[in-house]
Formats: C-alpha cells, sequence, structure tokens
C-alpha cells in the first residue's frame, strides 16, 4: 500500500508545513490534496462566517488553494508556518476581490447600529473563536478588548464599523485594538 | 529608506482581516514594501488570524472539489512580509495609477497646492496632493480616518517630521496644519473614508468643488 506525504513527515514540523514542502520541493499532487483536504474545508467555513456566500467562499477558497500551489516555492518556512502563510494568501484574495465584488453582510445598513441583541456585545465574545486555546487566551483579555478583535478577525470589520456598532470613538476602537492584539501576542509567546 | 513615521498596529489587523476599503489597502501595502518593522506587526497579524482560521479542533464536514494544480505554473509574487526588496515607490504608484505623477490632472487649491482626486466615492477616497516647498496647507480635521503617505519630499505637523515612505495617521480627533519643508516640493497621496473638515470659511465653500 502506498504511504501517504503525511506518513513521511518528521519530528519537530507541523503537518501542513510538511505538506507544503513536499509541493515546494516535489511538486507533489498527493502533498497537495491532502492539503486541501486539511485546509480548504476551514477556510471556506471561516469566510463563511463573515458572511460570504456558500458559492463566493468555495470560489475564494479554490482560487486561494490554487496560488498555494503556484507560489509554494516561495514558501520559507524559516518565516512563517504553513497556517500563516496559506492565511496571508487568503487575505490577499479578498482583497484582490474587495475592488469590484460586495460582500453581501454590507451595504446601504454598512454602518447600522445592531442594537443590543449581539452575542459579540452581550458577553458571547471568546465563543465565537473556533480554537480551544485562542478562546483560553481570549478569556485572559479584558472584555472589550477581546470584543474588537473578535469583531475584527470574525466578522472582518473596519474600525469605522466597529466604532459605529459600539458606539465609541475611533481612536478608542483603534487604542483596543492595538492593545489586545498587542496583549495576545505577549499571552502567545508566555505558553 | 529610513522609516520613522508608522500607522497604527490596529491598521494592520484591520489588513490581515480584508477589512478596508481599496485605497487604505494601497497605502498599506506601499508602505509595508517599504517598512520592514510593519511587516513583522502584519506577520503578527497574519499569525493571529491564521488561529482564527485553522486552529479549530473541528474539521468541518463539508467537502469539495479540489482544482486540478498545473505541473509547471508556478510563482507569482510573495505575500508582504516575505518580501526582501525595497521598492521605489513612485514606480509603485505609476504602476497602479498607469501614468507619471507629472500627467495627472492637478486642481489648483491654493497657494502653493494642486490635488488630484483618484477616486469618485467619499466612503472610499483617495486623493494625490503637491505642495511647492514652503507651502502652509489649511488647517482640518477629519470625518473618519485618514491616511497619508509621502511619495516625494517631507513636512511637518504637529512636532513631527514626515519623510518620504512614513505614513501619517489621523482620525476625527486630529486637528492639524501640515507645513512642507523649505528644500523640496512634497508629493502625497492620501486615503480617507469621510470628507475633510476645514476650519476656515474660503477652504469649506472650495471643498465641493475640489472634491476633497
Amino acid at each position: 500500500m502506498d504511504s501517504s506525504e503525511s506518513d513521511m513527515k518528521p519530528a519537530g514540523v507541523d503537518l501542513e508545513t510538511e505538506l507544503l514542502l513536499a509541493i515546494s520541493e516535489r511538486q507533489s499532487q498527493q502533498a497537495y490534496a491532502e492539503l486541501f483536504e486539511l485546509m480548504a474545508p476551514k477556510i471556506k467555513s471561516f469566510l463563511m462566517g463573515r458572511g460570504s456566500s456558500s458559492d463566493e467562499s468555495e470560489n475564494i477558497t479554490q482560487d486561494a488553494m490554487l496560488s498555494v500551489w503556484r507560489k509554494a516555492d516561495l514558501f520559507d518556512p524559516k518565516k512563517s508556518s504553513a497556517r500563516t502563510w496559506v492565511y496571508a494568501i487568503v487575505r490577499n484574495r479578498m482583497i484582490d476581490l474587495q475592488r469590484t465584488a460586495t460582500r453581501i453582510n454590507k451595504g446601504v445598513e454598512k454602518y447600522k447600529h445592531e442594537g443590543d441583541v449581539d452575542s459579540v456585545t452581550t458577553g458571547g465574545v471568546t465563543d465565537a473563536a473556533s480554537s480551544a486555546q485562542l478562546q483560553k487566551l481570549l478569556q485572559q483579555l479584558p472584555e472589550d478588548q477581546a470584543q474588537v478583535l473578535v469583531m475584527s478577525y470574525v466578522e472582518g470589520k473596519s474600525h469605522k464599523e466597529i466604532a459605529a456598532e459600539v458606539s465609541l470613538p475611533l481612536g478608542t476602537v483603534k487604542s483596543r485594538i492595538r492593545t489586545g492584539f498587542q496583549h495576545l501576542q505577549e499571552l502567545v509567546t508566555q505558553q | 529608506m529610513n522609516i520613522s513615521q508608522h500607522p497604527d498596529q490596529s491598521w494592520f489587523v484591520s489588513y490581515a482581516v480584508g477589512g478596508l476599503t481599496p485605497s487604505f489597502n494601497l497605502l498599506l501595502q506601499a508602505h509595508l514594501l517599504v517598512c520592514p518593522q510593519c511587516r513583522c506587526v502584519l506577520k503578527k497579524a497574519d499569525e493571529l488570524g491564521a488561529e482564527f482560521m485553522f486552529g479549530s479542533d473541528d474539521t468541518p464536514i463539508e467537502k469539495f472539489t479540489m482544482p486540478t494544480p498545473q505541473v509547471g505554473a508556478r510563482a507569482e509574487q510573495s505575500i508582504e512580509w516575505g518580501k526582501e526588496q525595497v521598492t521605489d515607490l513612485t514606480e509603485f504608484f505609476d504602476h497602479y495609477i498607469g501614468m507619471h505623477l507629472d500627467s495627472l490632472k492637478w486642481m489648483k487649491a491654493g497657494k502653493g497646492l494642486r490635488v488630484c482626486r483618484l477616486t469618485d466615492t467619499e466612503e472610499d477616497k483617495m486623493l494625490m496632493l503637491r505642495a511647492e516647498p514652503g507651502t502652509v496647507l489649511p488647517k482640518h480635521s477629519h470625518n473618519g480616518s485618514e491616511l497619508t503617505l509621502v511619495l516625494k519630499g517631507a513636512y511637518f505637523c504637529e512636532n513631527a517630521i514626515f519623510k518620504v515612505g512614513d505614513i501619517e495617521d489621523a482620525d476625527d480627533s486630529t486637528l492639524h496644519q501640515p507645513v512642507v519643508t523649505a528644500e523640496d516640493e512634497c508629493i502625497c497621496i492620501a486615503a480617507g473614508d469621510g470628507p475633510l473638515k476645514f476650519s476656515g470659511l474660503l477652504q469649506r465653500m472650495a471643498q465641493p468643488f475640489l472634491g476633497i
């Protein structure tokens, strides 16, 4: 029986990084298929959580994963993990599309105040973060910092949108994002 | 290029989540080309984003078709923090705008100052400013955020000097009056998501005609 690329994973390197290196060094289509199976559903699920339609999320995911294949030889495991590198590719694909596309949760009601019924503003902040580890870290942040980070990362909101939603000046929102972001990095470093 | 003025780190969180307008994205991309310090900030913001995207222990059940990769079809360009090379910012904007700065349709906007608007909407505004040496710009504030990137020359503002590659980060709490240094003309590109608020009556009257 053929062994999969993931069976050949050396110690100390995460699976995604190992698969990406196999694509980079050997143009391994088998590694690509395994990486696709690991990452693509999570990318699509993340994008749909932002309010993109299923079709739109699938298209962005497929475009991004093809870019992963095309750019694999630019991946440097000394600079980042595969997850961070792929995240940046997905983000850049979103930025490219943004010039022409309109996200379905935007538009006329873009800056509308959401009122009181909002999981983000009623204590459900950390539930919105998917990873158990990340939830644990977010719980260690002051509530107001965790709130704006989740509104940024999970909901993809701009400073202006967050400021309108939580009824705070732009400067306060920027300060909370920056402080929460720095605080979270310190917590990650301490782990 | 020695960069000394940077946008607030919160901008790179918003950039990393794809939550900015195209004009803000473009200015930050240009700054990232010449600023290793902000590339590090963006990388950390991406690491956090990767944790949000891939950190879940639950793999979604839904599967979909994998596009077939083509052997031999390889690299385009790297991502921001993977780049090593510093690129000339004027060339970056010549390429983006599609013509050299000298060919733009500049409008006179006061003594020593010309402007050229590059976008049509107030929510995603991009403006080029070209000021002669020593020009004192009108005192103003903002409705929303504004990032200003220096492409040529330098200006003073609020006890700081902004040089090529630097970004000034202003919002509705900022009231400022940039003054161009005496040595050279200054060319800047500004991105905003709301109109300016001028202190002077003349500037307020001229504002609709200039589209600023």
